[in-house]
């Protein structure tokens, strides 16, 4: 069954649409992340246009973020505190992030930046990730107790100003500390078009030292807010956010979410972290190779008017 | 005085012999002005008829809307691909297509043709007009093929040559296939009369391209209310969201 998408101005399959929504979902209730780094490139494959496919994703990842947040806040998984100091630090990152990808745009090196960002930022995240997870799950198999959980690490010990005690996360540390890190991640996302909760639960858990209960909760009220930001944004710039496309994606993300949220509560923390941090260098290994292999086009073909 | 006005009623008789009726030597329309787009859409098929009152074949050629575009090549900068060249176009053609009753040779007027566009091999060269911007791009001739090739790719641009059919010895049609990313906007439909390679008819129409019923008024809402349209796609969603874990909280 077709439906002819308004913004997007093609028609799509709607059951396509929805299982990839769903995907999405699954996705973005069992790590905490947006699920936009999936959504959108599956978009534009079926052929979305780019602009539509990120601004439309974004529009949707609302939907499944705030479904899997009531599931996790239901379960006192949420750090409000250490979640609004994050969110302060992105909303000044994406605001600087969206000049920036501005005048990437203008000069017709955006795409090329945003592999690299993500080919640097993801790699290292994913082999960070996939190498402290699968220590934890070797020792977990030989019975062995896991060391003292470190509630300290290069970043705690510097003596930052400003120390505020999180009592959700059981943490002292620096409110710095959170609103830096959102400001990076908010100048990611603005460059990267996603939710920012792949970059962020990495960051909590390792950075932070959160303890995984709230950090999947804690993103996911994050990318709330800073993805109804970027959506506003593009339908106010670019009017670019195709309202149909995202109802059929959210309907089936929000119910893929409540699906991977339940995942979440089966599966254990560390394999929850190594299956993450796989997918993350899926997609690493996926970009590096586009961007060192030939590509199938040559040329880039992009169009400047539209007639009305 | 006889032998006078002999001598130009004698001139005179062969011009009324040969003088013809005033009568249009080919007439046409389309099925329906319009094209609409509405939510069920997925490409559709635009019928032209008409009639010829003098023998011929009948050309026609149907235009979209103008759009410019840039195209970027790619080079190897450091082991990585980037964007390198660059070239702009303008005022290019969103659609096109051409239908003829008998094989374009044989219409034998290949340069009358090739000038007014109908050819299919002339096409993207007519495009390397269109460049109004070059950026270190040495062969602007593989852009303009570069464009080509993506507009014939989606269907936007031809292939082949449409077919126009005759019923009899003055009517005809031709179906000229729309696919389902057609641009919105003004098109043309040209159509041409060609008696032994020499241009003895043409007609222009009109055709529109628009949106219809709930496609457009979200296409415009989402243009002329835009913070509304943006806080209602937001309200959408967190429903959505709420809605599903409410669902499925009762469910179990």
């Amino acid at each position: 069954m077709q439906i002819y998408l308004p913004i997007a101005e093609m028609p799509v399959n709607i059951l396509v649409i929805l299982l990839l929504g769903g995907f999405a979902g699954i996705l973005s209730g069992l790590f905490g992340v947006g699920g936009g780094f999936l959504a959108t490139p599956l978009l534009i494959f079926i052929g979305v246009p780019p602009a539509v496919a990120v601004s439309s994703s974004s529009n949707q990842i609302i939907a499944a973020s705030f479904s899997g947040f009531l599931t996790h806040n239901r379960r006192k998984g949420v750090d409000f505190k250490m979640g609004f100091l994050l969110l302060v630090g992105g909303f000044f990152g994406s605001s600087l992030g969206v000049s920036l990808f501005t005048l990437l745009q203008k000069r017709g090196q955006i795409d090329l930046t945003i592999s690299l960002i993500y080919v640097f930022f993801l790699g290292t995240i994913g082999t960070l990730m996939a190498n402290e997870s699968i220590k934890a799950i070797l020792r977990k198999r030989r019975n062995l107790s896991a060391p003292k959980k470190k509630k300290e690490n290069w970043l705690t010990r510097l003596n930052l100003p400003l120390k505020v005690h999180f009592p959700a996360s059981n943490l002292e540390v620096s409110a710095l500390l959170p609103i830096t890190i959102g400001i990076i991640v908010g100048i990611l996302m603005s460059l990267m078009g996603i939710g920012g909760g792949l970059i962020m639960v990495p960051a909590m858990i390792y950075l932070l030292r959160m303890p995984t209960s709230v950090v999947i909760g804690t993103s996911l009220f994050q990318v709330m807010f800073t993805s109804a930001n970027v959506t506003l944004l593009q339908a106010l710039n670019t009017h670019t956010v195709d309202i149909v496309l995202a109802l059929l994606m959210l309907t089936g993300s929000a119910i893929g979410a409540q699906f991977g949220t339940r995942l979440g509560t089966v599966i254990p923390a560390e394999y929850q972290r190594a299956g993450l941090s796989f997918l993350i260098l899926c997609i690493v290994i996926r970009l590096a190779f586009g961007l060192f292999v030939v590509p199938p086009n040559l040329f880039e073909i992009i169009t400047l008017a539209q007639g009305m | 005085m006889l032998r006078l006005l002999s001598f130009f009623l004698l001139c005179y008789f062969p011009c009324i012999a040969v003088a013809k009726p005033l009568v249009a030597s080919m007439v046409a329309g389309p099925s329906s002005t319009s094209v609409n787009i509405d939510s069920s859409f997925n490409g559709t098929e635009l019928f032209l008829f008409g009639a010829r009152n003098d023998p011929g074949d009948i050309v026609m050629v149907v235009r979209g809307p103008q759009d410019a575009y840039v195209v970027r090549k790619k080079a190897r900068v450091a082991g990585i691909w980037v964007n390198s060249d660059q070239v702009w176009f303008k005022d290019v053609d969103g659609f096109y297509a051409i239908a003829s009753s008998r094989p374009l040779k044989e219409i034998r007027n290949t340069s009358l043709l090739n000038s007014l566009g109908i050819s299919i091999d002339q096409l993207s060269d007519l495009l390397e007009n269109k460049i109004v911007k070059n950026v270190k791009a040495n062969q602007e001739g593989e852009f303009s093929t570069a464009l080509f090739n993506d507009k014939q790719k989606h269907r936007l641009y031809p292939s082949t040559i449409e077919d126009i059919s005759f019923f009899g010895e003055t009517l005809f049609s031709a179906v000229i296939p729309f696919p389902e990313n057609i641009p919105r906007g003004q098109y043309i439909a040209e159509i041409y009369l060609f008696n032994s390679g020499i241009l003895s008819g043409y007609q222009s129409l009109p055709i529109t391209v628009k949106k219809v019923g709930m496609d457009a008024f979200l296409f415009d809402f989402a243009y002329k209310h835009s913070f509304i349209y943006g806080v209602s796609a937001i309200i959408l969603a967190l429903f959505g969201g709420w809605a599903a874990g409410t669902f499925f909280r009762k469910a179990g």
